[in-house]
């Protein structure tokens, strides 16, 4: 049955993508509402309605799938409008939570200010208890205390309670007893487990994304209750997923108890898209990058499978729970560009944000200054940028951009103000070129054999350039980027990580098979009652199994796949040897060496379920011919690579499949302008999307370079 | 394109000064996470960098600051020791302090970058190791009053030569060292480290080739020494002295040591002159001057203010002035190993105090001190020895004009780079047990902006036989953190050992202790030092740290005149008024 929609919500637009049974789509746009985004999303559904001239419930009742992409929980954290929430943790080791790991992130820079936690020291309250590595109670836990702390948290008008013992991913009975006494003594309180939201080593990092758990936990729980009142209301008899960092989708049952987990999801939908479109054009490998007003975000993707980390840090607070690895810089149309007081030329971190601006928007000057050039006023100056900006929604200024490169630029770089907007377009394109290396380069990846996927307002100025750099051969700049982000929350499945403790030496003689199997077992029971309850059927449901492991006596672990027989889909002792081996490589591809023969060490294991959900179709649009010249709409000039040329402007609406141009060129899109450099060409491809490749070498042969 | 001032590209020059960066991080990111020595691994102890043919500083990233200016040192010396012989593919080392190192744990591996033929530049690292011989625990010996007592030396030494694995010369090296399963896999991961470097320099020799890059070096050493010399302008001309002790050098207890720095500007000169420091001593606090340098360093780049990358410019425009057979520049064949951890510290602050005469804003308040021991001993739970040293025992950082410490930081010389195991880990693969690691309430010195908060750290030892070295000091009022500007010192670090049969032994600073099972060792690490009046502390600031239990009552009262109810935990704010006038008079 019938349509299936995926929904952006942003801080400002909500974005819908609307597919139905033969492959249509349609896009949608509504203003978010962020006292309840659910009014925003609910609006959205009823725009479409009437499009189709349906009465809303007729509609509704057709609609299978809702993929809900959400920043609610993001924002929360980063506005501090997160719940009151207390801690619970054993006696003597109160603050883990503040102390961090006692780094500090610029350590010659004594003018910074020490990050708040989440929960502040007076309500992080201890019980007398301890348990010991191997999970052996030591202390029992001492049930009073835990009433002293309900009765303070009561006192406090506590809204959510995060709790983190020592050790408790050995032995989680005592946890379970305190959730089970605070649940009891504060009635409509949230309360969680790090045993339950990330049973492993490590207490900051474990307690930490609890807290984030507990701290999220309502907020997201009141919009999802919000959000499923009002569409049963509707007559909605469909599923509703919500978008997780990890890049799978989650049910709102379990998006209650794991808030944490759509916690930094804002990003990850990015890449699934990514992999959606490079998919049709049979390109595993691509670098998705993503660059908006003031940040730019990179991701690999290997072999269909982006990188994953448990590395995240929110606000200086670690987010340990598995997430999609994006690398981001402060690279956007908004970076400033400046010049330190020893004439080195810079640009960003810094960006002039929405308000300013760049100087070209003519907002005022909060500090009666003479607004700051940026990377947007540099891409006016160079003719990159027209009067089409926003799909000419939005007036622009040519003469106070020029006017800001020159007052702040020219004189202390002895540049003219084209070569100084050449500057500021080449400076900022490195950085980003850097940080795609971070992404590739560093893990072992060679982005010349990857598709660059270059979505975002401000990315498909600079996507050729930045090729350059990288010697990399074929971009993908999506048709519609506003709701790049909502396609691939629809061909994204439901996902969920488990992660078990099982600490031993890989050696044959040390190696408890029994253990092993144990725990993929356990994780497995969990993972098949969690989705089926989710509706996945049995059989939609597939496992991938990987152990962190490290040579012995390291600190840091790598997360390698392990294989299972394909008989009893179990782990047998013979295939050690190819652990092991799937280790070394991967440590010598990351770090330039391998010790064939040492000792390594089990560490964690791990386990990712994926339960396959049904997936959109998408037509493909009719061909308009090679031909392109139709959809021209007018020329200007452009400054590139030191000199001033005329090039065409055309118009992207008009133009579709198959339509084909030789750079340099203007496309103009209503959310994005693409520049066609001398030396590059273009294509669109089936469903309208642009292919840039360079000159002389044709979009086959682009392709076959990709697609080992 | 237009040429700027400098005759270069400016474009060209940032694109290319980035990359040197970001490569001395990739370099480190293999370090960091691919280590084993918990020192490197964890409290990430060691340094990375580029140099170039001239063995010159081209970028640099110094995990932990006092590691900053040392490498050139080890550098030049290898590069001088095998001058002619240099070839495509060797990898060498050195350890030596009196051979350009700066102390002997923090063994230094090199690998020439060659580009057709030619070698153009040096992927370089530096680490503390968990050991190198000699008769201490993770090197850190108390008792030595010679090199010898310390360390295997390894003089400029080749690991690989020509790509070939030199046997002998690791055997030599690990035939002498107790706990090499441990050593062995952390050089081949220095090694290692250096080609992920390595592969970075080439793609940009590839991309820009020697000559561009080379010219544009030139322009990052000359813009680095523009802003440190305007940063020594902005300096007001004069002479600032101050002096520090350390508590003594583990040999003779009864003698604390003086370490005196005297800030010379002129114009745009700077001079570090440490020559009225006390002589060389018996023990291993002895500096060396690799060291001595850095840790002068380390004091002007924590008090300046702008963000300057650091190569050969920021080395050549500052004089450090450190004569030999001082304590500051100790002869061969003194011990040396202490030198980064309680000298370093000591020059840090008193060269700190000298400079808050001059730029009373811009200079913090003292660090806690390292005072923490590192111990060795039979696992009964793996079966094999172990060590470790205790990087849990941070203490807190100083408050400066405007800003409250960072709590937990650890030593100044790490200044907050430092970073804390998890105590999990620690507690699985070593015999201990921890039964307190948390804030220690009125550890940090008052003031308008209060020190970091410093930490309890108490734990059991499970095991029989376990030999623990205290290292580093700051268990007298001397020594301990001071405050700047009205701002209160904090208390010094209180350290000792409940014996299971209930006898308490006070630790001291630099000193050997034998451990048995079930003996509990205490740990009280001090706050930081506090900046401006605490009278001039907000009373809700106050209240709110008295609130969060990091505060008491009586310090609220005594130290910052504020009162506050203890039934409703509020500021009675005319009583708060009344008392801080009359302790104002």
């Amino acid at each position: 049955m019938g349509f299936k929609i995926g929904i952006d919500v942003g801080g400002t637009f909500s974005d819908f993508l609307l597919t139905d049974d033969e492959g249509n789509s349609e896009i949608y746009k509504t203003l978010t509402t962020p006292e309840d985004p659910s009014i925003g999303v609910l609006n959205g559904l009823r725009m479409m309605s009437k499009a189709r001239n349906l009465k809303f419930s007729d509609f509704i009742k057709d609609v299978s799938i809702i993929s809900h992409g959400t920043t609610i929980t993001t924002n929360a954290v980063l506005t501090g409008d997160t719940a009151k929430t207390g801690l619970v943790t054993t006696k003597g080791h109160r603050d883990w939570l503040q102390t961090r790991r006692g780094l500090k992130p610029y350590c010659y820079d004594s003018k910074i200010n020490a990050p708040e936690p989440l929960v502040p020291r007076r309500l992080r309250q201890v019980v007398e208890e301890r348990v010991n590595y191997k999970g052996d109670v030591l202390l029992p836990l001492k049930e009073e205390d835990i009433y002293k702390v309900a009765a303070k948290f009561r006192e406090e008008n506590v809204d959510a309670v995060a709790v983190c013992l020592v050790f408790s991913f050995q032995n989680t009975t005592h946890e379970e007893r305190v959730k089970q006494i605070l649940e009891q003594e504060l009635p409509g309180t949230y309360v969680c487990t790090s045993s339950e939201v990330l049973p492993e080593v490590r207490i900051y990092e474990r307690g930490s994304t609890t807290v984030f758990n507990a701290a999220v936990g309502p907020v997201l729980r009141k919009y999802i209750k919000s959000a499923l009142e009002r569409l049963a209301e509707s007559g909605f008899k469909g599923v509703l997923l919500i978008m997780q960092s990890n890049g799978g989708m989650m049910t709102p049952e379990v998006a209650m108890d794991f808030a944490v987990n759509s916690l930094n999801s804002g990003p990850a939908a990015g890449p699934k898209a990514g992999i959606l479109l490079g998919e049709r054009h049979g390109c595993k490998n691509i670098l998705t990058v993503d660059m908006g007003g003031t940040s730019f975000d990179a991701c690999m993707i290997r072999n269909g499978e982006p990188e994953i980390t448990t590395e995240l840090d929110v606000g200086m607070f670690r987010m340990a729970a598995p997430s999609i690895a994006i690398h981001s810089i402060g690279a956007g149309g908004g970076s400033i560009a400046w010049v330190d007081h020893e004439g080195m030329f810079r640009v960003g971190p810094k960006s002039a944000g929405a308000d300013p601006g760049p100087a070209c928007y003519d907002r005022e000057c909060l500090f009666g200054d003479v607004n700051e050039p940026t990377v947007t006023d540099a891409n006016v100056v160079l003719g990159y940028l027209g009067d089409y900006f926003h799909g000419a929604e939005m007036q622009i200024y040519p003469e106070l951009a020029r006017n800001a490169i020159k007052d702040k630029l020219c004189q202390k770089l002895g540049l003219n103000t084209e070569d100084a907007a050449y500057g500021i377009y080449k400076i900022v394109n490195t950085n980003m070129a850097q940080a795609m290396r971070v992404a590739s380069v560093n893990k072992g990846y060679d982005p010349r054999g990857a598709l660059m996927v270059s979505a975002g307002g401000a990315g498909p100025m600079h996507a050729c350039a930045i090729a350059d750099e990288l010697e990399m051969t074929l971009i993908l700049v999506p048709k519609i980027s506003s709701v790049f982000c909502a396609a691939g929350m629809l061909i994204s499945d439901i996902k969920h990580d488990f992660v078990r403790v099982a600490h031993m030496i890989l050696l044959p003689e040390y190696l408890d098979v029994d253990l092993i199997n144990k725990c993929f077992d356990d994780m497995k029971a969990e993972a098949t009652k969690v989705l089926t309850q989710e509706g996945i059927a049995e059989k939609d449901i597939v496992f991938e199994y990987s152990a962190d492991i490290r040579y012995e006596g390291q600190f840091n672990e790598i997360t390698t796949p392990v294989t299972m027989s394909y008989i009893t889909e179990k782990f047998e002792k013979d295939t050690l040897p190819l652990l092991h081996q799937n280790f070394n490589k991967r440590h010598n591809v990351l770090y330039g060496y391998s010790l064939e023969g040492f000792t390594q060490e089990l560490m964690s294991l791990r386990l990712t379920a994926v339960g396959k959900v049904e997936k959109p179709k998408f037509v493909e649009s009719p061909s308009k011919g090679k031909d392109a010249s139709g959809a021209i709409k007018g020329q200007r000039d452009i400054y590139y690579e030191k000199s001033w040329m005329t090039v065409p402007v055309y118009d992207g609406p008009k133009m579709g499949h198959d339509n084909s141009l030789i750079g340099p060129a203007i496309i103009e899109e209503p959310t994005t302008t693409i520049l066609v450099p001398p030396k590059w060409q273009l294509t669109c491809d089936r469903y309208d999307n642009y292919m840039l490749y360079p000159e002389g070498i044709s979009l086959e042969y682009a392709l076959s370079k990709i697609r080992d | 394109m237009v040429q700027a001032s400098g005759n270069l590209d400016p474009i060209l020059t940032a694109v290319i000064g980035n990359r040197f960066e970001a490569i001395t991080k990739e370099i480190g990111q293999a370090m960091l996470r691919s280590s084993r020595s918990p020192i490197f691994s964890e409290a990430r102890d060691f340094a990375t960098a580029v140099f170039d043919k001239y063995n010159r500083l081209v970028a640099e990233t110094a995990y932990i600051p006092i590691l900053m200016a040392s490498l050139p040192f080890a550098v030049a010396s290898i590069s001088k020791s095998f001058e002619s012989d240099i070839n495509e593919g060797d990898v060498f080392i050195l350890n030596d302090p009196f051979a350009g190192n700066n102390h002997a744990p923090d063994i230094t591996i090199i690998k020439p970058v060659y580009w057709q033929g030619e070698l153009q530049f040096w992927s370089a690292t530096k680490g503390h190791h968990v050991d190198v011989g000699g008769g201490g625990i993770c090197g850190y010996n108390p008792e030595a009053t010679s090199i010898f007592e310390e360390c295997i030396r390894i003089a400029p030494a080749r690991l690989y030569c020509k790509g070939e694995y030199q046997k002998d010369q690791w055997e030599m090296l690990l035939n002498n060292i107790q706990l090499g399963y441990l050593v062995e896999p952390d050089l081949h991961c220095q090694v290692g480290a250096c080609k992920i470097g390595e592969r970075g320099i080439r793609a940009l020799l590839a991309k820009y080739g020697p000559e561009q890059l080379y010219k544009v070096i030139e322009e990052l050493y000359n813009t680095t020494e523009r802003q440190v010399i305007s940063e020594v302008a902005a300096i007001p001309d004069g002479t600032y002295y101050a002096e520090r002790y350390l508590d003594h050098d583990g040999v003779n207890k009864d003698a604390m040591i003086k370490i005196a720095v005297a800030i010379e500007v002129k114009g745009t000169e700077i001079t570090f002159d440490l020559s009225r420091s006390d002589s060389q001593v018996a023990g291993y606090v002895n500096s060396t001057f690799p060291n001595t340098a850095s840790a002068c360093f380390v004091s002007f780049f924590t008090s300046i203010e702008t963000e300057i990358r650091f190569n050969e410019g920021a080395l050549r425009s500052i004089n450090i002035v450190a004569p030999e057979g001082l304590v500051v520049n100790a002869k061969f064949p003194s011990p040396t190993v202490c030198c980064t951890i309680s000298t370093g510290t000591a020059i840090v602050e008193a060269a700190w105090l000298a400079l808050s005469q001059a730029i009373p804003r811009q200079v913090q308040a003292a660090w806690a001190r390292w005072c923490a021991p590192t111990t060795i001993g039979f696992n009964p739970k793996t079966g094999r020895i172990f060590a470790d040293i205790h990087f849990m025992c941070k203490g807190g950082g100083g408050a400066t004009y405007g800003y409250d410490g960072w709590d937990h930081m650890g030593v100044v010389i790490c200044s907050g780079g430092l970073r804390a195991p998890d105590p999990e880990l620690h507690e699985m693969v070593n015999p201990y047990f921890l039964l307190q690691y948390e804030y220690w309430p009125d550890s940090s010195g008052a003031g308008q902006w209060r020190g970091g908060m410093g930490t309890v750290y108490r734990w059991r030892v499970d095991a029989p036989n376990v030999a623990a070295a205290n290292f580093g000091g700051g268990v007298r009022k001397e020594t301990a953190p001071f405050g700047l500007d009205g701002g209160m010192d904090a208390p010094p670090h209180q350290l000792s050992i409940v014996k299971a049969n209930g006898e308490m032994i006070k630790v001291d600073a630099e000193t050997f202790y034998r451990l048995d099972q079930g003996d509990i060792f205490e740990i009280y690490q001090s706050g930081g030092g506090g900046f401006g009046r605490p009278f001039a502390r907000p009373p809700e600031k106050v209240l709110e740290d008295v609130r969060n239990g990091l505060v008491s009552l009586e310090k609220a009262r005594k130290d910052y005149g504020v009162v506050i109810d203890p039934q409703t935990y509020q500021v009675d704010t005319e009583s708060t008024f009344m008392l801080r006038a009359k302790l104002t008079t």
